[in-house]
């Protein structure tokens, strides 16, 4: 993943984040269970105990009617009305008793109740009455008892567990967003030092506090891992570096004892291309893994993209004319590019030798750019599908014979010149040969 | 021309010594840091040629003490390193030139050679250069052989040039790419040859008087043939 993205990197989408998501999930679920909990245990039984108040006078009623005839049972239910919490109301050919301007038509028989709201004209106020009928033969008689404020702490529990239970669950979510976002950053500052090493740059060590928690544990141990490996590159740095020094020095009085009898013996030459040889494979092999490994600093500097392609064409062109090549130069538009000249060039530069090296005579070596690639396409014989993966290998030629000089390092060095400047490198097999260089 | 060489190769310092006494120069040699920082203060010298890892004071330290101390003798580095960022480095610290071994001494010696030229420059009294029956003029880009004008290339005329600013001498391939094309990089052989038989080609159509001779494993020389 590329720098950008990671600065980018949506603390939707960080472990934190999910986390966070399930904990709001228990969080509701537990809420919500206590709620119900705690309705049931302070305002259910107050309900039932209405309902069980209203039972017991039905129970009554019935009895009542069972025992004595319809005037006396009239008589008697005046004597209760006055006696208790229960309202009792009837309606009769002798007599309505009727407390009440108004009762609705649709009250159920008990146990089912409704709640309706009255006038209390002599308190002028609103009650709210629960209410259900008791059948009997003597006709339908209406129980009410007065429930407004068991209804009114019912109403309120309802809106308080709500917001309760909206305001848990939007701050547990922006207290997750932001612990996410936190630690998202933090674990950024990782992924970032981590880039770094892997560019090259071993020197990057992760800042962090002594005595910190879990994050400041885990930067101790990389920067103490990153310490055993910057050492143990210093040491095989050293030893190359030594290897290299040890062994340029007598290559140094070898070549310049050659050049020295070169005067008298222009035979020699050939010893000298041999040794030049050796040296320039040495020299190769030694900058491809320096490439790859991170190893070459780049010289960062914005390229004018076409200047090099111009060059680049005008080298080889006359090796191309040798070949009875063209090479074909097409610009759409220059390519900004920031990159080390000296890499980039040298890139072209192998791109089209390649191609002029395998594309066989007579062939079109076009060269195109455009405003974000860059592409060398011959019109030779190709490579056939297994090749093309394996051509970015070192020492990998495709021609077994070797006829050709060179190394077989020209396209694993371009793709580590691309690895390098975070370049894409594609190969394609179409009609001929074509590497595209894009900038993703 | 007086030259200090600091190389803690014996081997190697005495052949530089002889090929460079060859030459024409006076040499002094150092064998250690120390000795080459003490040599490079004291006296004076047209250039310094300062190996990188030296024993007892290292090449860069050399380097830096020296230009602390306020002298200006161009210096070329030697260094069996050929990372890009030591190169930087030692041309930051104050080298005028840098040479990766194993270096070809034709090279050594153009290189040197260019680093007094450009430390003492003068304005040259012309813009032109005389070989034979050839004339090239690089105020106005011309090419005049026996008076009659050669169409060229300007990196051909850049190349030409640069044979003749070094003639009879040995120029390597390295040395031609770097100051015709300015990249800083090995070409192979095949690549530079070509342009070499070109230019060779037009020459000998106008009939110059003039052959660059090519030196295997080494580069190529560019002489008068007047016969």
């Amino acid at each position: 993943m590329n720098e950008h993205g990671l600065r980018l990197f949506d603390p939707r989408k960080s472990s934190v984040w999910r986390l966070t998501l399930a904990f709001a999930a228990i969080t509701a679920v537990t809420l919500l269970l206590a709620i119900i909990l705690i309705y049931q245990l302070l305002l259910g039984e107050q309900s039932r105990q209405v309902e069980r108040r209203l039972d017991a006078e039905k129970t009554r009623i019935e009895a009542l009617a069972s025992e004595f005839d319809k005037g006396s049972f009239f008589q008697q239910l005046d004597v209760f009305r006055n006696e208790g919490e229960i309202l009792i109301f009837w309606q009769s050919e002798y007599e309505q008793s009727q407390q009440l301007s108004f009762l609705p038509d649709n009250i159920p028989a008990l146990p089912q109740t409704i709640v309706f709201p009255v006038l209390d004209t002599g308190r002028g106020q609103i009650r709210l009455l629960t209410t259900g009928k008791v059948k009997t033969h003597h006709g339908d008689i209406v129980l009410a008892t007065a429930t407004e404020h068991l209804q009114r702490l019912i109403v309120d529990f309802k809106s308080i567990a709500s917001w309760t239970f909206i305001i848990a669950i939007v701050l547990t979510g922006l207290f997750g967003y932001l612990f996410s976002r936190r630690h998202l950053r933090r674990v950024n500052y990782f992924n970032e030092t981590a880039e770094q090493v892997q560019n090259g740059d071993l020197s990057a060590r992760l800042s962090h506090k002594n005595k910190g928690d879990e994050f400041d544990r885990l930067a101790a141990h990389i920067n103490t891992m990153l310490d055993a490996v910057e050492e143990n590159f210093a040491l095989v740095q050293g030893i190359t570096d030594n290897i290299a020094h040890d062994l340029k020095t007598p290559l140094t009085r070898l070549k310049l004892n050659i050049e020295k009898r070169l005067e008298d013996q222009p035979q020699m030459g050939y010893e000298l291309e041999q040794l030049n040889n050796i040296i320039n494979t040495f020299d190769a092999m030694l900058k491809l893994t320096r490439l790859e490994h991170g190893q070459f600093p780049l010289k960062l500097e914005t390229i004018d993209s076409s200047q090099l392609t111009h060059d680049v064409c005008e080298i080889l062109q006359p090796s191309a004319e040798q070949n009875d090549q063209i090479i074909c130069v097409n610009i759409t538009s220059p390519w900004q590019l920031n990159g080390d000249r000296n890499l980039i060039f040298q890139a072209i530069f192998n791109l089209v030798e390649n191609a002029i090296k395998y594309a066989g005579k007579g062939a079109t070596i076009t060269l195109a750019l455009d405003e974000k690639s860059l592409s060398v396409t011959d019109n030779g014989k190709g490579v056939n599908e297994q090749d093309l993966k394996q051509l970015t290998k070192r020492f990998y030629r495709s021609d077994p014979a070797r006829q050709h000089e060179g190394f077989g390092l020209g396209l694993a060095t371009v793709k580590a010149i691309c690895n390098r400047h975070k370049l894409n490198l594609s190969l394609s097999s179409d009609n001929g040969f074509c590497v595209k260089i894009t900038n993703d | 021309m007086k030259l200090l060489l600091v190389e803690d190769d014996q081997q190697n310092r005495e052949f530089l010594y002889k090929a460079f006494v060859e030459q024409g120069y006076t040499l002094d040699c150092a064998e250690d840091g120390q000795q080459g920082l003490m040599l490079a203060t004291c006296e004076h010298y047209d250039a310094i040629v300062l190996d990188r890892m030296l024993p007892k004071l290292d090449g860069l330290q050399v380097l830096l003490a020296l230009r602390a101390t306020g002298k200006t003798t161009p210096v070329l580095i030697l260094s069996a390193l050929d990372k890009v960022d030591d190169r930087v480095t030692g041309l930051k610290a104050g080298g005028d030139d840098y040479l990766t071994k194993p270096f070809s001494f034709s090279e050594l010696a153009i290189r040197v050679e260019n680093l007094i030229k450009r430390h003492t420059f003068h304005a040259p009294l012309t813009t032109k250069i005389n070989l034979a029956n050839l004339t090239l003029d690089y105020s106005d880009q011309r090419v005049d052989v026996n008076g009659k004008t050669l169409n060229l290339q300007p990196k051909e005329f850049k190349l030409l040039r640069y044979l003749l600013d070094h003639q009879n001498k040995l120029v390597t391939r390295t040395l031609l790419f770097e100051s015709v094309w300015e990249y800083h990089f090995d070409p192979g052989t095949n690549v530079i040859d070509v342009h070499i038989a070109r230019l060779r080609k037009k020459l000998a159509e106008a009939s110059a008087q003039l052959e660059i001779e090519t030196v295997r494993g080494v580069g190529y020389r560019l002489k008068a043939n007047v016969s």
